[in-house]
């Protein structure tokens, strides 16, 4: 080694010594959080109170140790607070925990009726604008208090928020996560729409303490503002519109034969087809079905080509009377645009829309509405003909 | 003070730079060449090696009364050879006549190879490779004779390299059984094995092996050039000539490869690298090297292909998992809640809830006692080894969770770190890998992910910036070069092997005939 490569060491010695030395200075760790001092929520609640007071509540986790053991999971308590916003009630609720409140792994908000009426655009701001949020949690509006949903203690999940989120994820009711919410609110041609949710009451068989939560009606908003709820009926006619029913059953009774036959839904698919002609707005509706036989209550033979045909023939009718009514209820009743036609038009007609964009609601209500469904029958399931039935008796 | 160090530093370098040349001097001082007077020569031999109880200096003489001496070192060679070959010859001999060298090893000397030693450096040399040397009274010409034999533990198998199919054989520690073993592999005499003598003390013999037209020209008179620079006083292990000839002193990751096993040298031999042998060692080093032969096993080349491509995909996911796993770990934990999914998340939570440590200090803690543990056990003696792997993988782990001092999620993540290093088949690679583990995991505790990628991209800016004996390092990805991607993405069948590596074989391109392709339809054809 001579001379030179030793100043040359000593000189990255040095170098490094006092880059060493400057990392002292920087501010590391600054958002350094340790799991251990995070307030998990795992659902917000929003409601408002009588004096028009923001009421927030959250359900967060305890993670205790001991309990973790016997139950596999987490506990969850409810913690609530006011203030003039959202974020005033949460400095409020910060003060009555000792852990930082975290947002990050939230999967659902539910708001109350009474907050939904009167606007949720505000308070929705916070959960867009803050970082720590995932805009993927579920979203939903209760008639009840969102704190009597969170105490609600279900069978089978260990808090409210996993069986809703569960229950949004099983496409039992609507599945609207907030980012799909707050596009339809900020859509012209279209409007938005929340499943509801409500604590279903005791009934024979449970344990008292527990109860459970059920999804299947929905609340209606114009703008920013809940209209209407409707019944689960319209709801699941909703989501036939919106292309979000999945594994539905459908049960009807076959005009040659006497009973019922249920069919379960596997794969289906709607779209729209819009058009003008002259001044007349009209829309194709395109529907796609196939479904499996699960049960079979009639006497029809289901080996039989002709049956299946008619069977087809029958579904498509009763999708398409499903439709109609809801059709019924939200475009002419209450002329809500929840099904995106305005989309469809603005992105064919993007002209003529422009000259109705204003005046949209009123022309939704003109809208004709056609249909065209396509059923497909793919499986009778292992026993083709009716069981149970002797083979006289069996329609072919 | 690092002024004093530097002064230091400078002044024992010219110690020994004076030490090693009066060390060169002190032979000079003697007379190099022999003398016709054979008292002579016996007095300077004397001097050379005195207070050395194994020299055996022996006078004797030959039939035709000539006094002569022979000297040798007791346990080098074999002695009943001298009796019967040499010393029986010389002293029963009629017509012996001892004034001619040539004439006595072609006519009386019974043994395979002796060569004529004229200077006193040649002698101690040949001394000390086990060949005894004779001398005459009245003749400047000495004898040395190959009869050196030595005790050697025998051709086995390599422990550090095993493979369930393939040869079993590997280097051992003379350097002459392992240049047998290499000519064993590659018969052709396009083998070349130059040797030379490194260390001032020790002497040791050196070989570089290359196969000519194979291996580049410039690439065999770098790596000699390289060897020639090396001025120490002794080479007890291949690893020492390593760290005197590789071409980023301070990067982390081995530039040479050393192998145990004959077969990986032979084909390293065959892609046009040179092979170095040290003797004394049964480690031989491979040059040029590139990170990707670091992540292969010779097993590779055995089994099928499907099973090699798999298993070297395996390979390279580990790697990232021992390298990421643990830092990863804390970066979600202390800085990116959000980026883990719910569920995990609680149960994270619930587990480290009694935990009084901050993420980082409990990932470095259990990291640290893994090293650890792996350090004590491969020291220890081999009675002892699976003690410390119940005291440290069973009490340590369990106690440490159950008294909550880390998280059972924590004891996990170290696990499959460790068990994936294990992964990597070289041992000497998946070394440097995990103790980058650690600044990553410093990183990931002050910056999150910020700071694992601030690492990551400097761990392969580094990468991509070194090279071996010229060779780019992350060859051939980075400069991309697809062709030779066959042994490295993937392992391709060996009929489609048909070209050497570029960097490394390109004077010699194809290595076998294209169109190998097996087939039924080719089942009878000739």
């Amino acid at each position: 080694m001579n001379h030179f490569q030793c100043k040359k060491i000593l000189h990255r010695c040095r170098l490094l010594i006092f880059l060493s030395v400057l990392t002292l200075l920087l501010s590391g760790c600054w958002d350094r959080q340790e799991i251990n001092d995070l307030a998990i929520v795992l659902g917000a609640g929003i409601d408002i109170t009588d004096e028009g007071l923001i009421d927030l509540s959250v359900e967060i986790v305890t993670a205790q140790e001991g309990q973790e053991e016997e139950q596999g999971g987490a506990q969850t308590y409810v913690e609530s607070a006011t203030g003039q916003t959202v974020v005033d009630a949460t400095s409020t609720l910060q003060q009555k925990l000792s852990r930082q409140l975290f947002w990050g792994q939230m999967e659902a908000i539910i708001m109350s009726e009474n907050m939904a009426r009167e606007g949720v655009h505000g308070s929705l701001d916070f959960f867009a604008r803050q970082p720590q949020t995932r805009l993927r949690n579920y979203i939903y509006v209760t008639e009840e208090n969102p704190k009597e949903v969170f105490a609600a203690t279900p069978h089978l999940e260990v808090s409210t928020t996993k069986t809703l989120a569960e229950l949004s994820e099983f496409q039992a009711g609507l599945n609207v996560t907030t980012l799909d919410f707050l596009r339809a609110l900020e859509s012209e041609g279209e409007h938005g729409v929340l499943p509801m949710v409500e604590t279903l009451p005791q009934d024979a068989g449970k344990e008292e303490e527990q109860t459970d939560l059920m999804g299947n009606r929905a609340a209606l908003f114009k703008r920013d503002k809940m209209i209407e709820s409707i019944d689960m009926d319209i709801t699941r006619g909703v989501m036939w519109l919106r292309d979000e029913i999945e594994g539905a059953t459908v049960t009807l009774s076959p005009e040659r034969s006497e009973g019922l036959i249920s069919m379960y839904m596997i794969r289906s698919d709607v779209n729209f087809k819009p058009q003008i002609q002259g001044g007349t707005w009209k829309i194709l509706v395109e529907a796609k079905s196939e479904d499996d036989i699960f049960q079979n209550a009639s006497n029809l033979d289901l080996k039989e080509v002709d049956n299946v045909k008619m069977l087809e023939g029958e579904l498509a009718t009763q999708i398409e009377d499903r439709m109609r009514e809801t059709l019924e209820v939200v475009q002419q009743d209450l002329q809500l645009d929840v099904f995106g036609f305005g989309e469809t038009f603005r992105r064919k007609y993007p002209e003529k829309w422009d000259e109705v964009r204003d005046q949209w609601d009123e022309k939704f209500a003109e809208v004709e509405v056609d249909f065209d469904i396509e059923t497909i029958i793919h499986r009778p399931g292992l026993s083709s003909e009716p069981t149970g039935l002797p083979e006289g008796e069996v329609e072919e | 003070m690092i002024r004093r160090f530097t002064q230091k530093m400078k002044k024992s370098n010219q110690n020994f730079k004076e030490e090693t040349v009066k060390a060169l001097n002190e032979k000079e001082e003697q007379p190099k060449e022999l003398s016709i007077d054979l008292k002579q020569n016996e007095e300077v031999i004397h001097a050379i090696y005195d207070n050395s109880f194994d020299i055996v200096i022996r006078p004797f003489s030959a039939s035709d009364g000539t006094k002569g001496l022979m000297i040798y070192i007791d346990g080098l060679c074999n002695t009943e050879e001298i009796n019967e070959n040499v010393l029986t010859p010389l002293m029963k001999d009629a017509e012996l006549t001892t004034n001619n060298i040539d004439t006595i090893i072609e006519q009386h000397l019974t043994i395979s190879e002796a060569t004529k030693v004229h200077t006193f450096n040649e002698l101690i040399e040949e001394v000390s490779s086990g060949h005894p040397i004779i001398l005459f009274d009245g003749n400047a010409t000495g004898c040395s004779l190959s009869v050196e034999q030595f005790e050697m533990r025998s051709v086995d198998e390599p422990e550090a390299e095993q493979v369930v199919r393939g040869p079993r054989d590997g280097f051992i520690e003379p350097l002459i059984v392992n240049t047998a073993l290499l000519r064993l592999r590659i018969k052709s005499p396009r083998l070349k094995i130059k040797t030379m003598k490194i260390g001032i003390q020790s002497r040791t013999n050196v070989a570089i092996a290359y196969i000519e037209e194979v291996a580049d020209s410039t690439l065999i008179e770098e790596a000699e050039n390289r060897l020639k620079r090396i001025e120490v006083d002794a080479v007890l292990e291949s690893g020492n000539i390593e760290e005197m000839i590789e071409d980023h002193p301070y990067s982390p990751f081995p530039q040479i490869l050393n192998t145990e096993r004959t077969d990986v040298a032979s084909s390293y031999l065959l892609e046009g690298h040179v092979v170095i042998l040290v003797d004394g060692s049964p480690m031989a080093l491979v040059a040029p090297t590139t990170f990707y032969s670091l992540m292969q096993s010779a097993e590779d080349y055995y089994q099928r292909f499907l099973i090699s491509t798999t298993i070297r995909w395996l390979r390279y996911l580990f790697l990232v998992i021992a390298l990421t796993l643990p830092s990863l770990y804390v970066a979600a934990l202390t800085y990116h809640h959000e980026m883990v999914p719910t569920a995990l998340m609680i149960s994270i939570a619930t587990g480290r809830e009694q935990i009084p440590f901050p993420a980082m200090v409990e990932a470095f803690l259990m990291e640290v006692i893994f090293e650890v543990l792996r350090e004590a056990g491969l020291r220890l003696p081999k009675q002892i080894g699976p003690a410390v792997s119940i005291v440290g993988g069973l009490i340590i782990g369990e106690a440490a969770v159950t008294a909550g001092i880390v998280s059972a999620p924590m004891v996990i993540v170290v696990a499959v770190t460790g068990v994936s290093s294990f992964a990597i088949p070289r041992y000497n690679a998946g070394i440097s890998i995990r103790m980058l583990r650690f600044p990553l995991l410093f990183l990931a505790g002050m910056l999150g992910l910020l700071g694992i990628m601030v690492g990551l991209i400097g761990i392969i800016v580094h990468l991509s910036s070194i090279r071996s004996f010229g060779v780019p390092y992350l060859a051939p990805m980075a400069p991309a070069n697809f062709s030779d991607m066959k042994d490295v993405m993937m392992r391709v069948p060996k009929w489609a092997q048909n070209t050497r590596p570029r960097l490394t074989g390109e004077s010699n391109k194809n290595r076998q005939s294209p169109q190998q392709k097996p087939s039924p339809e080719r089942g009878g054809e000739s």
